[in-house]
């Protein structure tokens, strides 16, 4: 386990300028719209809205490209001839680069939404007195949170797999990864399904009480019928074994 | 310590050869330390091995000897430089003489051309300096 | 450690790509304390074997073994492995990458470090990216030689270097093999110089064994340098 931090911080360090860059893009972004060229006929909080969602929806697109890429400069440098050399599981290497882009998803999350407070700090606190509290606020951007890092995780999960399996083929690797990609999404879905009644004595998740909707609006009822996803998300920690445990032992270096 | 090998001999007895030629010839004198096996390796590029090899046999056939912890010395005494210098000496004419045999020479002409070069080389070796 | 089993046992090791057969059933059984050339021309399979040994291929059939013990992550640990290609992170300086390899091997002896950085001329704050070709082959055997690893593999470790490097390299390797506790293997194509290194040798040719043994024996019996001999089988 010793090994593990050094790892992680391999690929924090190695992926520190395409995050800085990509930071001050976001907030020299925000500062374009707040201040050079602010939209037309838009309130300051309706500005927030346009400045805050293009980083909020390339996230996750530039997450998937940097969980490919993370893996993909490692054959392109040949370094991963020092990794498939050192005595550790292949789990290692795969959930280090996980909590790597973990690091990274939060860096930019937190870069985006300090930047919003900074430079939009009136119309954040405008709009925050919509909501019930600060601490309602919080509470509820961290549970958001981390039901993003889940998702962001399953994301990573099929691409690392997907990765790797087109690096065990000779040829159309590309092809194999794509396919690979779709093979394990619906495969995933399926076991959700499969597995469903195993799951059904498990009673749906309040949402609104973990989410303290009753704060926003008397007699909100939102539940989540957790028994297909369980299925699905035990699926997902499969195909992560699967691929830490043919990292280790099926892949290969181009020779 | 310089050898210039020739590979295609066993690398061990070159490096016993060479010793015994600094034996022979006084560079290397009875009760002298030589080079630590490692040391002589690193520095000639041989691998430690045939070095060790080296040393071995030269520990058998009693001219060095290995001390605990002190080091590899020539061994003192009862006439080693002789006994090399005498074994040197026989080598290179036995070598020579098989030469001279294979162009057809006898005792007689070989002397004879051995007396002749003798001078010859005298001869230069004083014109030489001026 | 068990004391009497091979540093390295081969047993009829094959692999096969698409294009050719790389190793057509290898036979081989390394002793304990020895340095032995593997020598061949190239794509003669030498690089190949190398990696089945370490696992950076899997090799089709036949058994590998490590000090008596079959291949696994385990054996990754007792094995120094130096490939011929630019495998460290570029991004990292020299003292950035001899922390990071130190954090998986527990046969990392810290204390040999300054002194083998001395000797290869390198200095913990140089920047991997603007080290010269031979400078990071110099690195790579630093980061080998740092171990006390039971088995080193080094492939093609001469090729294409400054005559400097290669000079710093020969001489690391002689000084640094711990005989009494190591054994190597040595990958080359060009044997020329680096002839005294090997206690034993193996010749490759395409996929199998054509030649092998103590070179000093072979110096005595054919009369030739392992070079000259290397020469005319590869002629």
């Amino acid at each position: 386990m010793a090994s593990f931090f050094p790892l992680v911080r391999k690929d924090l360090e190695a992926s520190r300028w395409p995050v800085g860059i990509l930071s001050a893009l976001i907030v020299g972004y925000m500062l374009l719209i707040r201040f050079r060229f602010p939209p037309i006929g838009l309130s300051e909080t309706e500005s927030l809205a346009v400045a805050l969602s293009l980083p909020l929806i390339f996230l996750p697109l530039w997450m998937i490209w940097q969980s490919f890429q993370a893996l993909r400069t490692e054959w392109r440098e040949d370094t991963v001839y020092t990794l498939l050399t050192l005595p550790i599981p292949g789990w290692q290497v795969i959930s280090s680069k996980l909590v790597g882009l973990w690091v990274e998803y939060s860096l930019l999350l937190g870069v985006s939404l300090v930047g919003a407070l900074v430079i939009y700090g009136d119309a954040v606190q405008s709009g925050l007195r919509v909501l019930p509290s600060l601490a309602w606020a919080v509470r509820n951007g961290f549970l958001l949170y981390l039901f993003s890092l889940a998702v962001l995780s399953a994301m990573v999960v099929f691409v690392q797999l997907a990765y790797v399996i087109g690096k065990m083929v000779g040829r159309l690797q590309g092809l194999v990864a794509i396919w690979t990609l779709f093979l394990s999404g619906w495969l995933v879905d399926r076991l959700g399904l499969l597995l469903e009644p195993l799951f059904r004595w498990m009673p749906p998740l309040p949402l609104h009480k973990l989410f303290r909707l009753d704060e926003l609006k008397q007699g909100i009822v939102a539940e989540w019928n957790v028994a297909p996803a369980l299925g699905t998300w035990l699926g997902i920690l499969a195909l992560f074994i699967l691929t830490g445990y043919l990292f280790e032992h099926y892949v290969e270096v181009n020779d | 310590m310089r050898i210039d090998f020739h590979p295609s001999q066993p690398i061990y007895l070159q490096i016993m050869d060479e010793f015994r030629r600094q034996i022979a010839t006084g560079l290397l004198k009875p009760g002298d330390k030589i080079p630590s096996q490692r040391d002589l390796a690193a520095t000639i590029k041989v691998n430690a091995n045939t070095v060790q090899r080296a040393y071995r046999e030269m520990e058998t056939l009693g001219l060095v000897e290995t001390l605990r912890g002190q080091g590899t010395f020539i061994c003192q005494g009862r006439g080693i430089v002789e006994e090399t210098r005498n074994d040197m000496l026989t080598n290179l004419v036995d070598d020579f003489v098989r030469a001279m045999q294979a162009l057809g020479l006898n005792e007689e002409t070989t002397l004879d051309v051995v007396k002749k070069r003798f001078s010859a080389m005298q001869t230069t070796e004083e014109v030489k300096p001026k | 450690m068990n004391g009497t089993s091979p540093a390295l046992m081969l047993r009829n090791v094959k692999k096969s790509y698409p294009r050719a057969e790389a190793l057509k059933g290898i036979e081989l059984a390394l002793p304990k304390g020895e340095i032995w050339g593997l020598l061949g021309p190239n794509g003669s399979g030498k690089s190949t074997l190398l990696k089945c040994i370490v696992g950076l291929v899997k090799p089709d059939a036949g058994e590998i073994e490590i000090d008596g013990n079959p291949r696994s992550r385990c054996t990754k640990g007792q094995i120094a492995f130096v490939p011929e290609m630019d495998t460290l992170y570029r991004w990292m300086t020299v003292g950035q990458t001899l922390a990071f390899t130190s954090a998986f091997y527990q046969d990392w002896d810290q204390r040999r470090v300054a002194g083998l950085l001395e000797f290869m001329g390198l200095d913990a704050g140089q920047k991997i990216r603007s080290l010269s070709k031979g400078m990071r082959a110099r690195l790579k055997l630093v980061l080998a030689l740092a171990r006390k690893a039971p088995l080193l593999l080094l492939d093609e470790p001469f090729s294409g270097i400054d005559p400097a490097s290669r000079e710093r390299i020969v001489e690391g390797i002689v000084r640094e093999f711990k005989s009494d506790e190591q054994t190597m293997v040595i990958s080359t194509h060009a044997v020329g110089d680096t002839e005294q290194l090997f206690d034993a040798v193996v010749f490759l040719d395409e996929g199998t064994i054509s030649l092998q043994g103590y070179a000093e024996d072979l110096r005595r019996e054919y009369g030739k340098s392992i070079n000259d001999l290397f020469k005319e089988v590869f002629a």
